[in-house]
């Protein structure tokens, strides 16, 4: 029957996938380009869009190759070393990613919230959450995302349309000078937030009608969204708070929501229910980053159960958040993992398997 | 046979008839209600002292064989004593058994089985009980009453709204309450805040276990009411809730605002169709509760968070719980029509998604068959 096929619709991983990008890169984007003046923000954030574009472009080439398994798919292209480097890379990705993600929404929940309770509380909570969506199938998290996310994006898309009336005009014109230089450095650290989107193509054969490539523009589509909703958030950033005011919030986002008011006096603020619905994308995000691992463990250790993976990945994320303890070490973790190790592999190894899959084809052609 | 009216279903409009205790007049009620050929039954025995006549009841040529077929092997399996009951094979055969949300729809009502059979549920009947268990479930069929379909559907509309807010009530209100007057008071408008500051002026309990001590108290009176006979169930009802709610306020026990908070949320569980459903959300209330006096509106979050994550993996017989919510493209989105709202009776032409595929058209456009024409004339 339906809910046993062990499949999820191609509107459902859309829905995950933003999901997934939204609520972390309205933190994570405005702190890694807070140094920026308003249009080399802006810049930085299309420019990094467009590779995270590219890099869906590329990735929707390869899902049609994929078959019934990325590791099987892996194995046959890169050998057996090379799937579990790829394996290994991922995981190491996801590893980091969650003590990040949790620590972000222990300090951002300790900081507009809940001032007496600890942040590596709220952490926990969060890793735990996100871990109790992992049991079972991808169905689950297909179905959450498709019920979640009408709510989430109703109440990020009011709060951006009520903010959208205190954009000043002359914030926007009124930008200091800007680098390409540091536009092009600044565009990779938005490629590396949507740097985990390779783990997709362990997802794709459970995918409907993906095989037979009837949904093609998927995964671009999905980037694309996500891309237009976080430039449209910046420009309101920009002229709400001004060049320099943007640079003195650590996260602008959550200052915009509380400086949200809706006519009618029902609440005095609002800023608490739109955060509400940021952190059930983070609870999403922190999902996805459990799923992912405990797939990674069952494609590459075939003899591990579901429960064993299950409890491995819960263990390890665990460890490492209490390892990792604070905020800043988990960033600075985090973004040297990325920019300096793991990113160029995500990233690289998806291209190198289509150019390897071009070389078969003109192989083919030679030979036929 | 006398045949009893329903009284755990009561309906603005429709039959007034419910079922017996006896099997083969449940039966024939439903028979009268579709006298064709189609409609199935297989029968069994479970119980092996009680030997309980048991039917499963469908349409063969609407409901899916597969359902039928795994409904009677999961009744099979069952090797026990007694099975005196619908509610002790429904926990047997239920697919998740830690799950408070029902995965079998209890029904007292011949008209309402007849219905779901014809949209391409199945039912089983038990001898010695008054009930019915229909499958597959969803949560929006646990929203559903039988009256939906004999009423104008803008009225549906609007009751059917009210019932989700009343769901929402029942498990979130408490918890919202503890929240905002516990750590956001900030949200509210100046005015009504100090109204609650004022209320609460000398209540010694800290705010979680006021409201925790006030649901509790108002269990005991729900549960003192339905074991005491009759009239005086109604009695207890009255004094425990007047008198003693009056008298906690007057000694200062609990605030008057603690006081309409779980007024509001009893009266939410009153207004969910599915008595089950209501205890199950009654549950989910207390866990809520907890995690918002502890956490605020991160507990609240955290709560909306945990019961979506433990719904979005239940199923019942296959079909999602939150169908049509999720995947509702597998019926071309036509169940929607049939959830949060309730769309004009032309244009629900086709069966929900327990039918099968190829007889899921209901309602055909143009002039009756001929066949039907000549049976509604006689001729």
């Amino acid at each position: 029957m339906f809910a046993e096929n062990e499949k999820i619709s191609s509107e459902q991983l859309k829905r995950m996938l933003v999901l997934d990008w939204i609520g972390k890169s309205c933190i994570f984007l405005p702190v890694l380009l807070s140094s920026l003046s308003g249009r080399e923000k802006l810049g930085a954030l299309l420019l990094g869009g467009m590779a995270a574009y590219v890099y869906a472009e590329i990735l929707e080439r390869l899902a049609g190759k994929v078959g019934g398994s990325f590791r099987e798919y892996l194995t046959e292209r890169l050998g057996n070393i090379g799937a579990w480097v790829v394996g290994a890379l991922f995981f190491i990705y996801f590893l980091c990613h969650q003590a990040y993600l949790a620590l972000t929404v222990g300090r951002v929940v300790r900081q507009f919230l809940l001032p007496e309770v600890p942040e590596i509380w709220i952490a926990v909570l969060t890793l735990a959450s996100g871990w109790t969506a992992v049991r079972g199938s991808v169905q689950r998290r297909g179905r959450m995302a498709e019920c979640l996310y009408p709510v989430i994006m109703l109440f990020l898309s009011v709060m951006l349309i009520c903010a959208a009336a205190s954009v000043k005009y002359k914030n926007l014109v009124q930008t200091a000078d800007f680098e390409l230089t540091t536009i092009v450095k600044k565009s990779g650290g938005v490629l590396g937030v949507f740097s985990g989107l390779g783990a997709v193509l362990y997802v794709i054969p459970s995918v409907n009608g993906m095989e037979k490539k009837t949904d093609r523009f998927l995964l671009k589509r999905s980037m694309f969204f996500s891309v237009m909703f976080l430039t449209v958030m910046f420009v309101i950033l920009q002229g709400t708070f001004g060049e320099w005011g943007l640079r003195g919030l650590s996260w602008p986002v959550l200052v915009l929501m509380s400086n949200v008011t809706i006519p009618g006096g029902f609440l005095q603020r609002w800023d608490v229910i739109f955060l509400g619905a940021l952190l059930l994308s983070f609870f999403m995000a922190s999902a996805a980053g459990s799923f992912y691992m405990k797939k990674i463990l069952r494609e590459h250790l075939r003899t591990v159960t579901e429960k064993r993976s299950l409890f491995v990945t819960g263990a390890l994320e665990m460890l490492f958040l209490l390892k990792v303890g604070t905020y800043e070490r988990a960033a600075g973790i985090f973004a040297k993992a990325v920019r300096c190790g793991i990113m160029p592999f995500l990233i690289g190894i998806p291209l190198l398997l289509l150019m390897l899959e071009r070389v078969k084809r003109c192989r083919k052609r030679f030979v036929l | 046979m006398d045949i009893p009216k329903a009284e755990s279903e009561k309906m603005m409009r429709g039959s007034r008839e419910a079922f017996t205790e006896e099997l083969q007049t449940n039966v024939e009620l439903i028979r009268k209600r579709i006298p064709e050929e189609h409609l199935k039954s297989k029968r069994l025995t479970l119980g092996r002292r009680t030997k309980t006549q048991v039917r499963i009841l469908y349409m063969d040529d609407i409901a899916y064989p597969p359902i039928v077929e795994e409904a009677y092997q999961r009744l099979l399996q069952i090797n026990r004593d007694e099975v005196l009951d619908g509610g002790v094979a429904e926990q047997l055969t239920k697919s998740d058994m830690w799950t408070p949300f029902p995965q079998y729809q209890y029904t007292e009502r011949p008209d309402r089985v007849s219905r779901e059979l014809l949209n391409g549920r199945a039912a089983i009947l038990f001898d010695n009980a008054p009930e019915a268990l229909l499958f597959p479930v969803t949560l929006n069929t646990l929203f559903q009453t039988s009256d939906d379909y004999y009423r104008h559907f803008l009225i549906v509309t609007f009751l059917r709204i009210i019932r989700y807010i009343s769901a929402f009530l029942t498990a979130f209100l408490p918890g919202i309450y503890v929240a905002v007057t516990g750590f956001h008071t900030q949200v509210l408008p100046t005015d009504l805040i100090l109204i609650m500051a004022d209320a609460r002026k000398g209540v010694p309990f800290p705010m979680l276990l006021e409201v925790l001590l006030m649901e509790l108290s108002f269990e005991l009176i729900r549960e003192a009411g339905i074991r005491m006979p009759g009239a005086l169930g109604n009695t207890i009802g009255i004094v425990g809730g007047l008198i003693i709610g009056q008298s906690a306020v007057s000694a200062n026990l609990i605030s008057p605002m603690t006081v309409v908070v779980v007024a509001l949320t009893a009266l939410g569980a009153f207004c969910i169709p599915n008595e089950e459903l209501s205890e199950a959300l009654r549950l989910v209330k207390y866990v809520n509760l907890l995690l918002c006096g502890f956490f605020g509106i991160f507990g609240l979050v955290l709560g909306i968070y945990l019961l979506t994550v433990h719904l979005s993996g239940l199923k019942s017989y296959g079909i999602p719980y939150l169908y049509p919510f999720v995947a509702s493209g597998l019926n071309e989105k036509q169940d929607i029509r049939d959830s949060f709202i309730r769309a004009p009776m032309r244009a629900m032409r086709k069966r929900p998604i327990f039918a099968r595929k190829g007889q899921r058209i209901r309602m055909r456009s143009g002039k009756k068959e001929k066949g039907m024409e000549k049976d509604v004339c006689g001729k």
